[in-house]
């Protein structure tokens, strides 16, 4: 295991409910992530995923099992996209991107970071524009640029296409592709899109319904940078297939 | 839009202007001790002197309130946003207070902390601290949990999660709590002044309640009361409108 990466043993989590009876949603779960590597997690609604953003993040400790996860939060190395973009409506997008380097005072080519992070994410002409004048993709891309802009080592997107539109969607992912490969950070987001997350990932991390375990890990093989070619490819074709096999078959 | 706007209008100002003529015929044919609205306007054009002197007085004392509240209430809901048990424990207080008719202790309150200028606005400050505590206390504490989430990712200080997301969270209440903040002051300074004030509008109801000698006048000063409550609503809001523009959700 490199210094940096993520490592999950046998994570459990239980939430409390109001009753007192604990509900498991995680159970078990075994994954590695290696340094600069991209993994999906994949599962039906309400399978924990977010919960497992929330473990890896460390924002609270797992019932059960192990999460390694260097360099953890708060640390500055570690950058997290929301699903609802989490911009500050009274920032500008340029205004929204600085935030993490002031709260990590950060001073330092602070000007160059934030022009690097926003060129990345193709939001450089929109720095003006505060969040409600941005249309979703744009707001994406905006808070992409907000989670670039500390160099982040550990990356996690939380159903990164969530609420877009397909041809949005897809433009953002090939953003997504190129940022990826640019800052070459640790990544781990959470979809339920199957072609979404073989595009981008070198591994997708199937996972069942509620309690969650790993149904199955597949392996993406095509060496980056993707294009929008392959999206029609055959072993593009062949990894959904697989990812789509292991999410019935747990169903089933 | 202009002309939409326009349309607007002129259903109410055609039943004002229809309400006046019959108010003006009846008064005439009657012969009441109610003046005729052009007795009234008369008035008001003849005299300006008392009405603005009046006037002017019982601002003083509204606007001077007003102020005094502001700063209070703004002080107050930062300690209740800042430190939990200090909420916990004098919030429900603030809540239950406003069970005392604070308009009907007005004068009894004038008359323990004393006559004069200073201690009407004092209690006029009271009267209106309240929408003003309780809009900043719940903007100052009801901030998205997702932004929340967002500073603690980049482990974030207090006093940045106050300044940086609850202020300018909280900017939208405060318009909000303003405008009912700038009704109650004006209401406050006329009635703190039934207790023993000699100018302002007021002073002069009471008076003329207790001895009535001068009708015409009696409804000059309600036109103007109305007048003057508007101007310090609509001029309040517009100030802090300006100043926060940008941090209002309406205005963007």
């Amino acid at each position: 295991m490199s210094a940096s990466g993520i490592r999950l043993t046998g994570v459990g989590h239980s939430y409390v409910a109001s009753t007192g009876v604990p509900t498991p949603v995680l159970d078990g779960i075994d994954f590695e992530v290696g340094r600069g590597e991209v993994v999906a997690l994949v599962g039906p609604s309400g399978s924990g995923k977010s919960t497992l953003l929330n473990l890896l993040e460390g924002r609270f400790p797992p019932s059960r099992g192990e999460v390694y996860c260097s360099p953890g939060a708060a640390s500055g190395r570690m950058a997290r996209v929301y699903q609802d973009r989490a911009l500050l409506p009274w920032r500008t997008v340029r205004e929204n991107v600085e935030l993490p380097l002031e709260l990590l005072r950060i001073t330092e080519g602070r000007k160059e970071r934030i022009d690097q992070a926003m060129e990345r994410a193709s939001v450089a002409e929109f720095g003006d524009f505060l969040p409600g004048q941005l249309s979703g993709g744009l707001a994406y891309r905006a808070s992409i640029a907000r989670a670039l802009v500390t160099n982040p080592e550990i990356l996690l997107l939380d159903e990164p296409f969530g609420s877009l539109d397909e041809v949005t969607a897809e433009s953002v992912m090939l953003v997504l592709e190129d940022v990826l490969l640019a800052y070459g950070s640790t990544s781990v987001f959470v979809t339920h899109n199957v072609e979404q997350a073989v595009f981008l990932s070198d591994r997708v991390v199937v996972l069942s319904p509620r309690p969650t375990k790993v149904a199955g890990i597949v392996d993406v093989k095509r060496p980056r940078p993707r294009r929008r070619e392959f999206i029609g490819d055959a072993s593009f074709v062949d990894c959904v297939r697989e990812v789509r096999q292991c999410l019935r078959r747990d169903r089933s | 839009m202009r002309f939409t706007a326009l349309r607007e209008w002129i259903s109410p100002g055609l039943a004002l202007v229809g309400l006046l003529a019959l108010w003006e015929v009846a008064a005439r044919v009657t012969h009441s001790a109610t003046p005729a609205p052009t007795q009234i306007l008369r008035s008001l054009v003849s005299d300006p002197r008392f009405y603005l002197e009046n006037a002017g007085f019982t601002m003083i004392e509204a606007v001077g309130g007003l102020v005094i509240a502001i700063v209070i209430a703004y002080l107050t809901a930062s300690l209740f946003a800042l430190w939990a048990p200090v909420r916990r424990a004098f919030f429900p207080l603030v809540i239950a207070s406003q069970t005392i008719p604070l308009v009907a202790v007005a004068p009894v309150l004038a008359t323990l902390i004393g006559e004069g200028l200073f201690s009407r606005i004092f209690i006029t400050s009271w009267l209106c601290w309240f929408p003003l505590v309780v809009s900043a206390t719940h903007g100052l504490l009801h901030v998205e949990p997702e932004h929340y989430a967002l500073f603690s990712t980049y482990g974030a200080s207090r006093s940045d999660v106050f300044w940086k997301l609850r202020v300018p969270n909280c900017t939208g209440t405060v318009l909000a709590g303003m405008r009912a903040a700038a009704g109650f002051a004006f209401i406050g300074a006329i009635v703190v002044e039934y207790s023993g004030a000699t100018k302002g509008l007021g002073a002069f109801l009471i008076g003329q309640a207790r001895h009535p000698t001068d009708p015409v006048r009696v409804f000059g000063v309600v036109v103007v009361c109305a007048l003057c409550g508007l101007l310090l609503t609509q001029t309040s809001h517009g100030i802090v409108r300006h100043l926060l523009h940008r941090y209002l959700p309406a205005e963007r």
